[in-house]
């Protein structure tokens, strides 16, 4: 046993006291450690932290002179390099650890959201947990160069789910920002979409009923903009998700530079948009061009992802990569939390500060 | 323009000053019998060009897509304020003392100098990952006189020639005219572009308004086009106080 009254370094071939006083804190902190659920078991909590409270220091000391990796309370290495905690802001506050899997609602049958002065977002499932079923993300970000002028956001997003048909409908919406009135031109198209959407029969063919659906839609933003007596335009992207064998059947058209993505096995692959077609930052829009370009049927497999956006957002993803793309390919091969997602919505670029209205489902 | 690249956008915008020597007359209602350059209509925009450029810098969404030259003329035409970003502080010089205001080489200039700014314009804001686009340029003709060269009237072919190079083919540009009072209606109508119902971007002003206060309002008016048309991509533009815009058929 080393005599701790001596002076460091003195009483000849004896373990200096520095050394030993260290393995005594250690003893002690690991110890707490240990000791700690058992103390939060038997006595208060009030008992437990001012334990915590006064080893503290001792402990983040310690854990400054241990390697990268290595593990404090099993006392072993865990054979990785420390990484850095990210997403640090999306993390909910857990006062108790919960014992059940994180719930996910029930998407409701009919959901519209919009940027106006605000953020806003939601999620939830839709069709079959036991058979195939989506996975909904729904975010709206009022821009940066909206906030800095003092200007509200005029993107939309909307989700309808049709039970007749077991089919998923989404919908973006941007207002053209040349007209100051045109985030009401773009909820109410959002939302007259996503209830004729609702009431849509089982037989009709989507892109036969798509072509009509923007036709009133247009009449309908049309009457709206006459009767309050402005001027206002925007944009209108949609798509419907059939949930077949091992996937989804995908239909999309659209009015305007929203566009519409999918994402399979971290490839990017557009379905829908319109790059280059207008003059300057011109496009098409409603109620101006009530007829939409329809695309293609496309089959996505289960772990595909389907994505729904407004230039402010969509204008970032490019099929031979960007920034963005490369990013969310990697993010997204599980689906984000929903505030992770508006995180990833809300990604900062200081080129890119339009309105984001942006609709993500994950097939499962 | 298709999905497989993302596109940074940027505006080109010229601010194009007419310093001939009407230009540099002192203001009759001041009352002054010295002569203060100051007191000028060309004095007063050198003193509030800068300040409005100054304005739309604080803006961190203008400063990241605007970049701004100023183009003075007379005999000649000169650059004033190189084509660059906001962002950076760059020298505005003094313009040079001249008598005409040759239309047709200022707008000849423009054409000529137009390639070389994109390039410059699209070398500075290069990013890996982006493909940087330029919109169609934004010219503000601002001006108090007719085309006048060498001794004599500017025939309108002459300089039209130039305006057509530079509103049509590969630049495109929009042009808004602003004429102080002294400038010519036709000439001001014929300078700027419009939309297809024929409503050009062409003003005038009362000859009942201050100068100075016009000055005041025509800076205020190019500062509120260039942030309002940098946000939505379209160039608008508002009449300026004490102007309004002139009105004709395109084939009157």
């Amino acid at each position: 046993m080393a005599d701790l009254s001596a002076p460091a370094g003195a009483g000849g071939g004896g373990i200096p006291t520095v050394i030993v006083i260290v393995i005594v804190l250690i003893v002690l902190v690991a110890g707490v450690r240990l000791a700690g659920p058992r103390l939060a078991g038997r006595r208060s909590r009030a008992a437990r932290a001012g334990v915590q409270w006064a080893f503290a220091p001792v402990a983040s000391t310690l854990r400054r002179w241990l390697p990268a990796g290595w593990d404090a309370r099993s006392g072993k290495s865990t054979g990785q390099a420390a990484k850095p905690q990210r997403d640090l802001l999306v993390r909910r506050l857990v006062l108790t650890p919960s014992r059940h899997a994180q719930l996910e609602p029930r998407l409701p049958r009919l959901a519209v959201i919009s940027s106006g002065w605000h953020n806003a977002f939601y999620h939830g499932s839709a069709g079959s947990p036991r058979g195939g079923h989506l996975m909904v993300r729904a975010a709206a970000v009022r821009g940066v160069a909206h906030a800095v002028n003092a200007e509200s956001g005029q993107d939309a997003v909307g989700t309808a789910w049709n039970e007749r048909r077991k089919a998923l409908f989404i919908v973006v919406a941007d207002g053209l920002g040349a007209l100051p009135r045109s985030g009401e031109a773009a909820r109410r198209a959002t939302n007259t979409a996503v209830k004729l959407y609702a009431a849509m029969d089982r037989s009709k063919d989507f892109h036969m009923f798509g072509r009509q659906l923007f036709h009133d839609v247009a009449s309908d933003v049309k009457k709206y903009i006459s009767a309050g007596r402005f001027d206002a335009a925007t944009t209108l992207v949609a798509a419907e998700m059939r949930l077949v064998q091992s996937g989804a059947v995908i239909s999309v058209c659209g009015v305007g530079d929203s566009e519409a993505w999918l994402l399979h096995d971290e490839q990017w692959r557009v379905l829908h948009h319109e790059r280059g077609q207008g003059e300057e930052n011109t496009t098409r829009q409603l109620p101006g061009y009530p007829k939409p370009l329809v695309s293609k049927r496309v089959r996505a497999p289960v772990g595909s992802v389907l994505l729904l956006a407004t230039d402010g957002f969509a204008a970032a993803l490019a099929s031979e990569g960007s920034p963005l793309t490369r990013e969310l390919a990697r993010r997204w091969r599980k689906t984000p939390s929903a505030m992770e997602f508006l995180a990833h919505v809300d990604f900062v670029e200081d080129v890119f500060t339009d309105d984001r209205a942006v609709v993500a489902v994950w097939i499962r | 323009m298709d999905a497989r690249s993302s596109t940074i956008r940027c505006y080109l915008i010229y601010v194009v000053l007419d310093t001939s020597e009407s230009m540099r007359r002192p203001n009759p209602r001041s009352g002054s019998t010295r002569h203060d350059p100051r007191n000028t209509p060309l004095g007063q925009f050198v003193r509030l060009i800068p300040r409005m450029l100054r304005d739309l810098a604080d803006n961190p969404i203008i400063n990241n897509v605007a970049a701004v030259s100023l183009v003075a003329f007379n005999d000649a035409p000169e650059i004033l304020r190189p084509m660059s970003s906001l962002r950076h502080a760059v020298n505005i010089a003094a313009p040079r003392v001249g008598y005409a205001t040759d239309y047709a080489a200022v707008l000849r200039f423009m054409v000529d100098q137009y390639p070389r700014d994109v390039r410059e314009v699209c070398l500075e804001r290069q990013r890996a990952d982006y493909v940087v686009q330029t919109a169609r340029p934004w010219v503000f003709f601002i001006t108090d006189g007719r085309p006048y060269a060498d001794g004599a009237d500017q025939p309108a072919e002459e300089w039209l020639t130039h305006r057509k190079q530079l509103v049509e083919g590969e630049i495109r540009a929009r042009v808004v005219a602003i004429g102080l009072p002294g400038a010519d209606e036709d000439v001001l109508w014929r300078l700027a572009t419009g939309n297809e119902r024929e409503m050009r971007n062409a003003f005038i002003a009362s000859r009942r308004t201050d100068p100075g206060e016009l000055a005041r309002s025509v800076v205020e008016a190019i500062g509120r086009s260039i942030s309002a048309s940098t946000r939505s991509g379209t160039l608008t533009i508002s009449p300026p106080a004490g102007m309004r815009r002139i009105v004709r058929s395109a084939h009157g």
